[in-house]
């Protein structure tokens, strides 16, 4: 774990960042001007809460997910000048995925986290609730919303498979036998409730 | 599970990464999808926003069609048997018992209270058959030595005063026989009065 622990992301602003940023643009080999502060702090609060969910699909532990985060956060600071505009999103993810399998190695939990399911783990929504904005958990709760209704919506055989999938956590292969369906089809319910939920949600959003 | 042309979307793909369904091979694929593609990344965070969403949501009836039966449900009723079985085989048992302690077996039907009313016919039935002396030439009855000497109630009844067989029998006894009914004394009779007395009647 990187010094300061995980819950140091969770009161980090612009403020936080300047001192770094001086500090850098005085030590600056290659002359190049750094991101200014206000970009980096930006550049965080717009797209924390999708990093943070992309890490934990990755990572499946809010810890790791928080180390990552810091150590992408950092690379940002440092290298974020290095990105075009247009792509500082994706650069941002892309050095927050090498970071996260960078700890992955290092922790060794590859083929243990890659066996276990993210929603698992724990609760992103409980997890989160404390790093995130206001605006953010706004959304999340009018979200969730959207999903519940669109979940109650769904028909009885899709919503089985949903709830022994994602509430009881039974594979697939469980869940065909539990139903006594073919595979195929538990795969098929799951993959079309996952279209409906993904629409309803799509629906909702601006 | 393999990659078939369906399962290429990038949603399922990302979803089945999510659920830790895939296996190694199919997760470094997926991972080195990751590294270069920015709408994957993007897909897999839509995802597991989604799947915690869905996590979230209490759903307090199960409305799960459920199949005729499941692996678990065969177990729970078999318990449910077994232990039903057990209980019936208990209470045979201590039924068994119950009989048992109750005397011999009869025949079906036949509660303890007619087992005693058997038991007391089949008594009265043959004891006439012994209370019945044999007589001889003389007249004499000779009952069995055993039977009158056991029962003793029959020998006090007849233990009749000599008082009572001299009213039956006028003067022939005399009156120093008569009980003393002043001072309360009473003459024992003996078995040979009695013998003597019903002779002379």
């Amino acid at each position: 774990m990187l010094p300061g622990g995980p819950d140091c992301l969770s009161g980090l602003g612009a403020a936080d960042l300047e001192p770094k940023l001086d500090e850098d643009r005085a030590g600056d080999d290659s002359g190049e001007p750094k991101l200014p502060p206000g970009t980096v702090q930006q550049l965080y609060e717009e797209h924390a809460g999708e990093l943070r969910r992309f890490l934990l699909g990755v990572l499946r532990d809010s810890e790791a997910v928080a180390d990552a985060m810091q150590a992408a956060l950092v690379k940002a600071i440092e290298q974020g000048h290095t990105a075009r505009d247009e792509s500082r999103k994706a650069w941002l993810f892309r050095v927050a995925y090498h970071e996260a399998l960078a700890i992955r190695r290092r922790e060794a939990t590859g083929a243990r986290v890659l066996e276990t399911s993210v929603w698992h783990v724990e609760r992103l929504g409980q997890e989160s609730a404390l790093r995130e904005s206001a605006a953010e958990s706004a959304a999340r709760r009018e979200e969730a919303e959207a999903v519940r209704d669109a979940l109650a919506r769904l028909p009885a055989e899709l919503q089985a498979v949903v709830r022994l999938r994602i509430h009881e956590n039974l594979t697939f292969a469980e869940i065909a036998a539990r139903l006594e369906i073919p595979l195929g089809t538990a795969l098929t319910r799951m993959r079309t409730a996952l279209a409906k939920l993904k629409t309803a949600l799509g629906e909702h959003r601006p | 599970m393999n990659l078939s042309r369906d399962e290429l979307d990038l949603d399922w793909l990302a979803f089945c990464y999510a659920a830790g369904e895939l296996d190694a091979t199919q997760a470094a694929t997926f991972e080195a999808l990751l590294a270069t593609s920015q709408e994957a990344r993007e897909r897999l965070a839509a995802v597991v926003a989604l799947s915690q969403h869905v996590a979230d949501v209490p759903l307090a009836a199960p409305t799960v069609v459920q199949p005729a039966r499941s692996g678990r449900h065969v177990y729970e009723r078999l318990a449910w048997l077994s232990l039903g079985a057990a209980l019936l085989l208990a209470a045979i048992w201590v039924g068994r018992n119950f009989v048992n302690d109750q005397g011999p077996a009869l025949p079906a039907g036949t509660g303890s209270g007619d087992a005693e009313l058997a038991s007391a016919w089949a008594e009265s039935f043959d004891a006439p058959s012994e209370a019945i002396p044999e007589e001889d030439a003389s007249g004499e009855s000779h009952a069995d030595a055993s039977s009158s000497a056991a029962d003793t109630s029959t020998e006090e009844l007849l233990n009749v005063p000599d008082w009572m067989f001299a009213a039956l029998g006028g003067d022939e006894v005399g009156d120093e026989a008569m009980p003393d009914e002043t001072n309360g004394d009473r003459d024992e009779p003996t078995s040979d009065s009695v013998d003597g007395a019903m002779q002379e009647g």
